[in-house]
């Protein structure tokens, strides 16, 4: 039965520190939104952008805004347009200095905002 | 006399001709949307935008992105897009290749009107 516990306690610390690892750092993510004048386009609030043709990323899911970042980051580097590749001139440029970090916590920062977006209505 | 009124008519329907081109462009290329219009188009978009939790999962697994409450315009960009190829994925393409302009005008109308 102790064994048993230890083990659980273990593998749940082990669990603990595997999402510690993961976890993204909001404040990391705005700094970086400031750092790469995301805001010139998007809006300092991410909600209010530029042109009405730029899309809302306040309250978007993290996973995908992270797969979009990472997508047009691959566009830049040559390859031709395909599903996890974006071909984008602004968002190429804008997303090949970032570091898969940068790219994690502006996601998470990004979906925390307040936003108009929504699955359903 | 005659064929020189022709000639002028001729030259001036060509002149209204190219005038009318850019407009008739326009209309073309941005219909006014109707999102009551839209209600029978949704069909293909709930699916997979409109389930709580449904992700996308080849090649990468994510979350479909939320479309309702977006900018109409970056909604008209997006399915013009895929329509066109610049942007590519493999549902998206075929259900935007389906759409009318007036089809993306109205999605769109509809999709940017909960906010």
């Amino acid at each position: 039965m102790k064994k048993i516990l230890l083990a659980l306690s273990g593998a749940s610390l082990l669990y603990s520190f595997s999402n510690l690892s993961m976890a993204a750092d909001l404040d990391a993510g705005k700094a970086a939104f400031e750092k790469y004048t995301c805001a010139s386009c998007h809006g300092d609030d991410a909600k209010t952008s530029l042109s009405p043709t730029y899309p809302i990323l306040a309250g978007q899911h993290a996973d995908y805004l992270k797969h979009a970042l990472t997508a047009y980051r691959r566009g830049q580097a040559g390859a031709p347009s395909s599903a996890n590749i974006r071909k984008n001139a602004i968002m190429g440029a804008m997303a090949t200095p970032l570091t898969e970090e940068d790219i994690e916590n502006l996601s998470a920062w990004l979906s925390s905002l307040p936003s108009p977006l929504a699955v359903r209505k | 006399m005659k064929l020189r009124l022709n000639k002028i008519c001729s030259l001036s329907a060509l002149a209204v001709s190219f005038l009318m081109v850019p407009i008739l462009a326009h209309s073309q290329e941005q219909p006014v949307g109707d999102a009551q219009a839209a209600r029978s188009k949704i069909s293909m978009c709930i699916g997979c935008h409109g389930i709580k939790g449904y992700k996308a999962s080849f090649p990468e697994v994510y979350s479909v992105p939320m479309i309702a409450g977006q900018h109409a315009d970056y909604i008209v960009t997006a399915l013009n897009d895929y329509a066109s190829g610049a942007r590519t994925f493999p549902s998206m393409e075929a259900i935007a290749q389906s759409l009318s302009a007036q089809d993306i005008a109205d999605l769109a109308a509809y999709y940017s009107s909960f906010k």
